[in-house]
């Protein structure tokens, strides 16, 4: 007989498994089980074996959604290494820091849909951003960066992969740096060491946990988050240009309403996400483990 | 166990929140007239507060009047995700009595789920023109009954600013006839410093689309229906390759606005357009970007229209498109009080509920016995003279009218990343894929 404790445990976190069970679990069953089938959203489904996942890999719009999907996971070392040099600064003090943590924190604050929506409007061929390289002088680099495909795909990769999280980068970072023993950076100043060196020997390996963390964050943020940006920013385009794994999914499940299609997609980006939640995993037993 | 006792009063208190919160937002129309029928409908046109609704509401009030005992509750819907609602509404078995459709392939998918209008019809079938009742036939084929009736015809043509062609020292009486008389008076305009062609292609390139709508209409003519049986196609058809090197000229040769990229079509483009800032704008004939609004904004004898523009190429010449029920309602099967929801949709198809709707939204109705002069636009007879050509694009699966056309567009056209003869491929796809759809 299960003791009292024991059951008592299980009742409190009952509603949590609840919710999971009925919000997490049983849609990426219910997943995996329609993408053997037709089904328009609405009917009877029928039942198409590997039909869905045969037109899949070879509907040329999956390869370059894959294709865009890995060229925005290549902006993650970026995302990682600005937040963690610019915690590195902050950590030895800066005048006006609480302003500047103000405005760099802001893209947290105001959500994935408005900043896209903004991007949208400050990325045009004639608007403020190459108002403002004209007035400067810079003519030349005033792009059409929502227009032109290369860049509309690095646009999305330097704005949703590194600047949307660098404020919370950044805190996050600063916090981990707090715990850091201050006697290390007294120790590395004895021995002469420079700024340089001294964050690479010293921040770095103490925040390990923390920088691993962070990569597995942003490449689910990338896969599996950044459906909302891209939906306000360029909506896929121009052309395919910004269509990744999980707007496809979008695409066939809500607006060509094949949703045993769709689901064929969101088994993929299923495997890739549990791919990383597999390292995860392993990330955190190594660090208790340690 | 005391813990216990507080988990399981948790437990209940979130238990009855919720079941109180799901009673709550169930609707409570009857409450206001009670013994009346309420009839509710969706829409996704009601959410337009300036537009649209005020024509809405006003239609439903004389509906009421009318009818004493239909109490009408409109619900303006979201257009985004519109026809996730409506496919959760069939999923659930319930919902509104009347649900607004795209005339078309949108249509067709929820022909299980909504009722043959045959019998409600027929005393007045005659004022709509059967182009217009086989489209709204179940799956398109004139043989099967009604499934919609239709509030709109809708299509596309080319209006132009009268008095910024005379400025660029144009016949303002003379619309472009063919491809040169277009050209010319395009490199006419921006000689004069105007900009020939208004756009918007932020987005979504739909300039680009509507004009490719236009003269695919002359390319096919009354065999369009044709390019999803295989008996016509756009891949090995020069006229089709033309009107794409037509639309790539107009590019090359600056016709097309400058701004075009940074500007969405709906709504700048149009207002912009309705401001006179431009000279030609391939709009619609719609409840937006329309004959009233470009009338209004412009001055009503201000404004020209032509319907495509004829070249060589093409087999036909002055081809109107259209979609022969551009949006309409539905009764859905569920609905307790089909008859009572007949007079409403009827309110708004027939007669004076009619014509507030022609005369408010600048939506071009279907009905044959609205007067037209009354309306007091003469461009809007002008485009009504002409027959329609059933539009390409409502014979496509909905992924690729919805979208794909438009990305194909922007690829060929806005980005220049793939060629031509790439971006014919890919059209030519889209009518594979509607023939081979299973």
């Amino acid at each position: 007989m299960m003791k009292s404790e024991a059951v008592d445990s299980y009742l409190l976190i009952m509603p949590l498994l609840l919710l999971l069970a009925v919000f997490i679990l049983y849609p990426v069953i219910a997943n995996i089980y329609l993408s053997f089938f037709k089904w328009k959203g609405m009917g009877r489904a029928t039942f198409t074996g590997f039909d869905n996942y045969q037109t899949m890999f070879k509907d040329q719009t999956f390869w370059t959604s894959i294709k865009n999907t890995s060229i925005l996971l290549l902006y993650i070392p970026l995302g990682t290494i600005l937040p963690i040099m610019i915690s590195a600064f902050l950590r030895e003090g800066l005048k006006g820091w609480p302003i500047f943590r103000a405005i760099i924190y802001l893209p947290n604050i105001l959500g994935y849909v408005i900043i896209g929506m903004i991007f949208s409007i400050v990325l045009r061929k004639l608007g403020p951003l190459n108002g403002v390289l004209t007035v400067l002088g810079l003519g030349n680099l005033a792009l059409d960066w929502l227009n032109k495909p290369d860049l509309a795909l690095n646009s999305l990769g330097i704005v949703y992969g590194v600047w949307i999280r660098l404020g919370f980068g950044c805190i996050f970072f600063l916090a981990a740096m707090s715990s850091i023993d201050e006697s290390l950076y007294d120790a590395a100043k004895i021995d002469g060491a420079l700024w340089w060196r001294t964050f690479w020997n010293v921040t770095v390996p103490s925040i390990r946990f923390s920088i691993e963390f962070w990569i597995v964050l942003s490449c689910i943020e990338i896969l599996a988050r950044a459906f909302p940006f891209i939906y306000t920013f360029t909506r896929g385009g121009p052309g395919f240009a910004t269509f990744t794994l999980e707007y496809g999914i979008y695409n066939a499940g809500f607006i060509a309403f094949n949703m045993g299609y769709a689901s064929a997609w969101a088994s993929v980006l299923f495997v890739f996400c549990g791919i990383i939640a597999f390292f995860q995993v392993e990330l955190m037993r190594k660090n208790i483990n340690a | 166990m005391r813990i216990r006792s507080k988990a399981l009063l948790g437990v209940l208190l979130f238990s009855l929140t919720f079941s109180v919160w799901a009673n709550g937002s169930k609707e409570s129309a009857t409450a206001k007239n009670p013994g009346s029928t309420v009839i509710t409908i969706w829409d996704f046109k009601y959410g337009d507060v300036q537009g649209v609704q005020p024509a809405m509401k006003k239609i439903d009030d004389l509906i009421m009047q009318k009818n004493p005992g239909i109490t009408i509750n409109h619900i303006g819907q979201a257009n985004d995700n519109y026809y996730q609602l409506v496919r959760a509404a069939v999923q659930a078995g319930d919902g509104p009595d009347i649900i607004m459709f795209h005339g078309g392939v949108q249509a067709y998918e929820f022909d299980d789920y909504t009722i043959d209008l045959d019998k409600y019809i027929k005393p007045w079938r005659s004022e709509i023109s059967e182009f217009s009742w086989s489209f709204c036939s179940a799956g398109g084929q004139a043989s099967n009954p009604v499934h919609m009736v239709p509030l709109t015809t809708q299509g596309f043509g080319i209006y132009y600013n009268k008095a910024l062609f005379k400025k660029a020292g144009l016949d303002p009486d003379k619309a472009p006839s063919d491809i040169d008389s277009f050209l010319k008076a395009c490199e006419q305009l921006k000689k004069a410093g105007i900009v020939p062609i208004t756009a918007g292609f932020q987005g979504s390139p739909y300039t680009i689309d509507f004009l490719f709508r236009a003269l695919i209409a002359n390319i096919y003519g009354p065999d369009t229906q044709d390019l999803v049986t295989g008996k016509q196609s756009f891949k090995g058809n020069a006229a089709f390759k033309r009107a794409a090197e037509i639309v790539q000229e107009l590019f090359s040769k600056g016709y097309m606005d400058p701004a075009g990229t940074s500007t969405p079509y709906f709504m700048d483009a149009i207002n912009n357009f309705a401001a006179g800032k431009g000279a030609m704008f391939v709009g619609l004939l719609s409840d937006v970007g329309h004959w009233k609004a470009f009338g209004d904004g412009l001055g009503k004898d201000n404004v020209g229209y032509f319907p495509t523009i004829n070249f060589p190429e093409a087999k036909y010449k002055d081809q109107q498109v259209g979609q022969p029920a551009g949006i309409g309602y539905s009764i859905m099967k569920w609905s307790k009080n089909p008859d009572a929801a007949m007079k409403v949709i009827e309110g708004y198809a027939r007669g004076e509920g009619n014509a507030i709707w022609m005369g408010m939204t600048g939506a071009l109705s279907p009905n044959k016995n609205l007067d037209i002069k009354s309306l007091g636009y003469p461009l809007v007879g002008e485009i009504l003279k002409r027959p329609f050509v059933i539009d390409f694009n409502t014979l496509l699966l909905n992924e690729d009218a919805n979208g794909n056309f438009d990305r194909y567009c922007t690829q060929a056209f806005v980005s220049n990343e793939i060629s031509i003869d790439k971006f014919i491929d890919s059209a030519q796809g889209m009518l594979d894929n509607k023939k081979n759809a299973k």
